[in-house]
């Protein structure tokens, strides 16, 4: 277990100033505590800083096992933008790929791709690097994120379209393709909130998972779908990013 | 040292965090010495308006143990950084109300250049980098003030 310090305001949100709290990463306790103490808490905690035992904790070090005892979480002070930039780690970069037949063949315009990336960038600070709008089409599906992924141009890449139960709907069939690893959890959470509003989100079949360095989660096809699925889990995407992107190549 | 060779040899730090109010004369009186000619104040006080809002009070949080460790630390760095006699800094936690010192430093120089120099580049170091947390209570609400203000 580790003792986990709270200040300012993410000791308000968490209504302790200290908790135990278990993990072998910091991403790991950081999770643990987003769950425990809330959204608010969660959207705070990717601005935060990390002490632990006294070390400052870069992001990039979130995801290697630590020993400490004890672990400070602290929002950014009021005098430091500089410092508090400095220690937000390099910015995010997005992929947005739009899968609609209609879209692709100019029948109408494309208005999810647009949505998602407004979410992407006011969210989660992240820099759009790459576009593109395709058919329904299983294999240029495949194609596409394998290019975009082995690039090494982007960290995380939002598809939006072709998730549904429809015969053309073929996106997670072409992304689970190229991925190596699947991670459940991510759309697991997509699909609780999506609940919420209806219970048409239990026949969404999105998947996310990670290729080489990239993160790639598949989103609904509306505008509505794509944003609040996405809204879901920004606050855990960053984490997903940099354990991703941590290591060697 | 001081290419003018006249610097004192040890400077004198002081540094706190501290619940009581903030009396800058009584502070400064605690770090003047005879060797130095010059002696720079900084007092950062509670403002308001801020932003259009009305400011009752402001309410400070400090990591207390690490934030009194670390103004020492930063006050001793730039000690030796300006050749200063003395540096000073101490930081008020709890409620300051408008008008009244959140923080103060002070910085004692053999010449006036370097302790000019010495208190701005102090006050910067602790408002960045010290684990120490405002929140503005307003005449319509409350709110942390996270980044730069």
């Amino acid at each position: 277990m580790t003792q986990v310090l709270l200040f300012a305001r993410a000791r308000e949100l968490a209504g302790t100033r200290s908790a135990e709290i278990s993990g072998t990463t910091v991403a790991e306790v950081l999770i643990q505590a987003e769950q425990l103490f809330g959204p608010e808490f969660a959207e705070l905690c990717a601005s935060c800083s990390v002490v632990v035992d006294d070390v400052l904790v870069h992001r990039f070090e979130y995801s290697t096992a630590f020993a400490g005892a004890e672990l400070a979480i602290l929002p950014p002070v009021s005098g430091g933008s500089d410092h508090v930039t400095t220690q937000a780690g390099p910015e995010l970069r997005v992929a947005v790929l739009t899968v609609s037949d209609r879209a692709f063949a100019g029948e109408y315009e494309d208005l999810t791709g647009p949505a998602v990336e407004a979410v992407a960038t006011s969210r989660m600070e992240a820099t759009v690097v790459l576009r593109a709008v395709v058919a329904d089409d299983r294999s240029e599906i495949s194609r596409l994120l394998t290019e975009w992924c082995d690039g090494d141009q982007v960290d995380l890449i939002l598809t939006n379209g072709g998730t549904g139960l429809a015969r053309r709907d073929v996106t997670p069939e072409a992304t689970r393709q190229v991925l190596d690893v699947e991670a459940p959890g991510i759309t697991e959470l997509m699909r609780v909130a999506g609940l919420e509003h209806t219970p048409l989100a239990a026949l969404s079949r999105q998947v996310a998972g990670r290729r080489g360095r990239t993160i790639l989660l598949n989103l609904p096809g509306s505008v509505r779908g794509a944003t609040e699925s996405l809204e879901a889990v920004v606050h855990i995407l960053g984490h997903a990013c940099e354990t991703a992107r941590s290591g060697e190549p | 040292m001081n290419a003018r060779g006249d610097a004192p040899a040890t400077p004198k730090i002081v540094s706190g965090i501290e619940s009581d109010p903030l009396n800058a004369l009584v502070l400064v009186d605690s770090v003047r010495r005879d060797d130095c000619g010059g002696i720079v104040v900084f007092e950062g006080t509670v403002r308001s308006p801020n932003h259009g809002h009305q400011v009752l009070a402001l309410e400070y949080e400090a990591w207390e143990d690490r934030a009194a460790s670390q103004l020492h630390r930063f006050a001793t760095e730039v000690a030796i950084e300006f050749d200063l006699g003395a540096a000073l800094a101490v930081h008020r936690v709890g409620r300051v109300e408008v008008g009244d010192p959140a923080v103060v430093i002070v910085a004692v120089a053999v010449h006036r250049e370097a302790a000019f120099q010495a208190a701005s580049a102090l006050i910067d170091r602790v408002k960045a980098e010290g684990w120490i947390w405002k929140k503005e209570l307003r005449a319509d609400g409350e709110i942390w003030i996270e980044g730069c203000d």
